[in-house]
């Protein structure tokens, strides 16, 4: 007998033990086990039930808890405490960081306006006075531009700042962007129009014109945006 | 006193045919679930398949062909414990010598080439046979078959054959295969 004969041989009793070993099923067995596989069944069921609600509320769990963590964490990092601005001598600077803290933060300062002189510098460094300044839209208490989009904003010349709080719907936000945006592109041909910044997050969104004033005035009254509009400029002017 | 003779018959008339039905039954519908799954799964689903069929007997004994809808049923009433294996005890395998490695080496093969070989190999069925059991031609079968033991060869080490004739020869398969 040569050796590949011994190996197939071996390999054909091995087989053929390999499925000896299987214990037979007799008829009396099929009766008896089958409680038995049905409590195993059930506790397979159960257990993969378990195991599919677990993630799925694990799943729910991070989908609501995350952005709330994230939300909140934005609004401590952003927010000033209280609801009116700590009164501004004449004159002052405020960087952009706290003009968003402070007046666009908080709703009730709005009334009061920036004291006469005062000037909003940007991260880039670029300083403009309350002339050339904001027009706010209805803010949202309690929350406040996101910095990081005020901050990484590069304005040069006149602008408008436009706050789009929350109008029933992200929808309607992206509608009146859309609107402004639109209004822009009409006009595209004029030239002292320097550009448009449209951002949305979460809900708010913040458009900034930069340009001359009076034609960002303009394209905001042609965009029709209005309604519970808070000419913040106006507000400033008054309490000159 | 009457209602337990009357329940005592029913039991019998259920049970009719149930005893003949396993033994003529259980050989091939084991080997078909053996080869398709593995010893450990293989006989789970044998018991799993032949426990439904006595809750079901009045319906199993109307089926024509019930072996492959068993295997079906075997199939699928084992499928959950893929995601558990560990969860109960099997059905405990009887004491046997071979290749520590076999199992491990017959899982490497794809689903048709272990079954072939298992069918034919282990439980010595012929082509024919084979390819009833797997609804395939007896062509497809040998080649599965041959492919199958080749590469068990290669895992588990061993010499491979100096020609087919001695193959089918030393294995069991059938001679006109």
């Amino acid at each position: 007998m040569h050796e590949g004969s011994t190996s197939r041989d071996r390999l054909g009793r091995d087989l053929r033990s390999w499925v000896e070993s299987v214990t037979p099923m007799t008829p009396e067995s099929a009766r008896s086990e089958s409680p038995r596989l049905h409590r195993e069944r059930r506790r397979r069921r159960q257990r993969a039930l378990g195991g599919v609600v677990t993630v799925v509320a694990l799943s729910l769990g991070v989908l609501i808890v995350v952005p709330r963590l994230g939300h909140s964490a934005r609004d401590v990092e952003s927010v000033t405490p209280g609801n009116s601005a700590p009164p501004r001598p004449e004159g002052c600077s405020l960087d952009a960081r706290t003009f968003v803290d402070e007046f666009v933060s908080a709703p009730a300062a709005l009334g009061e306006g920036l004291p006469s002189g005062s000037t909003l510098s940007l991260a880039d460094g670029t300083v403009f006075d309350e002339s050339g300044l904001v027009r706010v839209l209805s803010i949202d208490p309690g929350t406040a531009v996101p910095r990081q989009s005020l901050d990484a904003l590069e304005i040069s010349g006149g602008f408008k700042v436009v706050v789009v709080e929350r109008c029933g719907s992200l929808a309607s936000i992206a509608t009146i962007a859309e609107s402004i945006r639109s209004s822009i592109s009409t006009a595209g041909s004029n030239s002292h129009l320097a550009g448009v910044s449209i951002s949305l997050d979460e809900g708010r969104g913040l458009v900034v014109l930069t340009g001359p004033r009076v034609i960002a005035d303009e394209l905001v009254a042609e965009a029709r945006v209005d309604g519970a509009l808070i000419d913040f400029a106006s507000s400033v002017s008054s309490t000159d | 006193m009457s209602a337990d003779v009357e329940c005592a018959n029913s039991k019998d008339l259920t049970s009719d045919g149930f005893d003949a039905f396993v033994v003529s039954v259980e050989p091939i519908l084991r080997a078909a679930l053996v080869a398709r799954h593995g010893r450990d799964r293989g006989a789970v689903a044998t018991a799993e398949a032949l426990s439904w069929a006595w809750e079901r007997w009045e319906r199993v004994r109307e089926i024509e062909s019930p072996i492959p809808y068993l295997v079906k049923v075997g199939t699928s009433r084992t499928r959950m414990r893929l995601l558990f294996p560990k969860i109960e005890p099997l059905i405990a395998p009887r004491e046997h010598e071979f290749e520590p490695g076999l199992d491990k080496a017959l899982r490497k093969l794809s689903d048709r080439q272990r079954s072939c070989v298992v069918l034919i190999a282990g439980y010595g069925l012929s082509f024919a046979e084979a390819g009833e059991v797997l609804s395939v031609t007896k062509p497809t079968v040998q080649k599965h078959f041959e492919r199958g033991i080749e590469r068990l060869r290669n895992e588990l080490g061993v010499a491979g054959p100096e020609s087919d004739e001695s193959v089918a020869i030393e294995i069991g398969v059938d001679e006109d295969a």
